[in-house]
């Protein structure tokens, strides 16, 4: 088989391997973007809009 | 014949260990999901990775281009709030790639199809990679002009040979891999944001300080006082953008969502947006001392320090450079694994060193860059802005990962022949619109109310909202949703 295929093979069962182990129930996925993040941040985007309309004034 | 059976039965050995040896490489170098127990970066890490990819010295030319159209509470305001809050919105998608360990070139196939993600690669490597060729040259004319204050006579060939050093050095630390990359950051890092401190330091104490506070550029030339403030936030804007291609190659290594995303808002918005802040002050002390407004630090910090401390905070800068691209030749290393699965990393990063090399042989880099600043930034927030809608509201956080790596039998990103038109669609009409509220060539505002939301702002605005619209149809959503009987993560 040449090397190619044979590195083409095997890097699809490598990838389907990793999918199958995430879609396993007992995965542990990264933790998750939370409820208090999304707050974080909505404040911090509400701030630098606030201060960035108010540098317009500062002419 | 037992020899020639045992040679051959080694030789299969050997290979099988190289093809394997390959593969888990891919995981850290290539296209492989990054699982959980792989996971290389906290918080702390990755903030430095990123800061390090940031901390450059075109950080200093924009800032003593913003402080030719603002004032220097302007200044402070667009860099930290606009660089801010266009990364905070942005980047939001780089925990996709948290999640699942992938780049967002990986989720992209389901924006623009297989083949369209190839086209889209190759666009962005070839107009972002001469920031690479800037970033030598910088270090070139740097070490020239340092060089020069010492006395030291060098040949004419000298700039080139420095700038193919800074290429071929930032190659060689990206060729060792993540941990010399890690290692790199972790020293140099800390370092550089003292030397920074160190600058603004200078620059208020040789300066009063009222001089800088009160800067103000003589910005007579504009019929509205409020054009240069806008321009000044879409440079902020524009500047921060460009890093779209290659925001989700740390953060696959990150090991919480949360800490993947801040590191790249704080990394770049922060300590990025503070060595511009740095470069602003320079350039406004270097006016205050010499009556011009200079951006090279060698000749500020030469001008306005002792020469000692120019030497040792330009050697910190030189090496900055470096780190800039040791990080940048990862990052679309990687990038470009996602399109080209079969090559290998280390003969991607040694194709863009070359492309880089070549863009310093010759020599024009500087001259043109504001075309290729000017194409890119028109693509890059349609870009942004199709990952970010497709991510939160067509996909709503789901991709179907077999389809998106393409393997046998798993088809929905297929579309059209390997191209979403739709996708293609909307990222022509984003750059449309960029160009429809400002021409950035000629500095023509076309529509003053649209430039108040800046023309990358409406472009991001514009194109996701034109794509959520679109995917609201019923035959496009087919089109688009193909993928949705494969979901299972």
């Amino acid at each position: 088989m040449p090397k190619s295929n044979e590195y083409d093979k095997k890097l699809a069962e490598e990838i389907e391997k990793r999918i199958s182990e995430m879609e396993s129930g007992d995965y542990k996925f990264p933790k998750r973007f939370g409820k208090r993040d999304y707050i974080v941040l909505a404040a911090v985007c509400a701030v630098c809009l606030i201060l960035i309309i108010a540098g317009g004034c500062l002419q | 014949m037992p020899d020639t059976d045992n040679s051959r039965g080694v030789s299969a050995m050997k290979e099988n260990v190289s093809v394997n040896e390959q593969i888990e490489k891919e995981a850290l170098f290539g296209i492989l999901p990054v699982l959980g127990k792989e996971k290389l970066y906290g918080f702390p890490d990755a903030v430095l990775i990123l800061s390090g990819y940031c901390i450059a010295t075109w950080s200093y030319t924009q800032g003593s281009y913003l402080a030719t159209l603002v004032g220097f509470k302007q200044l402070l305001i667009g860099a930290f709030a606009g660089a801010i809050l266009m990364l905070a919105i942005y980047q939001l998608p780089v925990i996709l790639s948290v999640r699942y360990g992938i780049d967002i070139w990986i989720w992209l196939k389901a924006v623009f199809g297989h083949k369209g993600v190839t086209i889209m690669t190759v666009v962005i490597i070839l107009i972002n990679f001469p920031w690479y060729a800037v970033c030598a040259d910088l270090f070139a004319s740097s070490m020239g002009n340092l060089a020069v204050l010492f006395g030291v006579a060098v040949p004419d060939f000298t700039p080139l040979v420095l700038r193919l050093l800074c290429v071929a050095a930032g190659t060689a630390v990206a060729y060792k891999g993540v941990g010399a990359i890690t290692h790199t950051t972790r020293i140099l890092v800390p370092l550089l944001l003292a030397l920074g401190g160190l600058v603004v330091f200078i620059g208020f104490t040789k300066v009063p300080f009222e001089v800088i506070w009160n800067y103000k550029p003589n910005v007579s030339g504009y019929s509205d006082s409020i054009i240069p403030y806008i321009i000044s936030i879409e440079a902020n804007f524009a500047f921060v953008i460009t890093l779209v291609g290659g925001m989700g190659e740390v953060p696959r290594l990150a090991k919480k969502e949360n800490a993947g995303f801040w590191a790249g808002v704080i990394g770049q918005g922060v300590s990025g947006s503070f060595f511009v802040v740095v470069g602003a002050v320079m350039a406004i002390a270097m006016q205050y001392v010499t009556g011009e407004m200079i951006d090279d630090p060698t000749l500020m910090l030469a001008a306005l320090s002792v020469p000692a401390l120019a030497l040792s905070s330009l050697l910190l800068v030189a090496f900055a450079n470096i780190g800039t691209q040791a990080v940048g030749s990862y990052i679309y290393g990687v990038m470009l694994k996602s399109s080209f699965k079969r090559a290998d990393y280390r003969t991607l990063i040694i194709i863009l060193a070359l492309y880089a090399g070549l863009l310093c042989v010759w020599g024009k880099i500087v001259e043109y860059f504001g075309s290729f600043l000017t194409i890119s930034a028109c693509i890059y927030a349609p870009l942004a802005a199709l990952l970010f809608t497709d991510f939160f509201f067509v996909r709503k956080q789901k991709l179907a990962l077999r389809s998106a790596f393409g393997l046998n039998g798993y088809n929905a990103y297929n579309y059209t022949r390997g191209i979403n038109w739709i996708g293609i669609l909307c990222a022509a009409a984003g750059v449309a619109m960029s160009l429809l509220v400002y021409d950035p060539v000629t500095g023509e505002i076309h529509n003053m109310t649209l430039f108040r939301l800046t023309p990358t702002g409406f472009s991001f605005l514009g194109t996701g909202l034109l794509y959520l619209l679109l995917s609201l149809v019923p035959p496009v959503r087919k089109y688009l949703l193909a993928d949705r009987a494969e979901i299972t993560v």
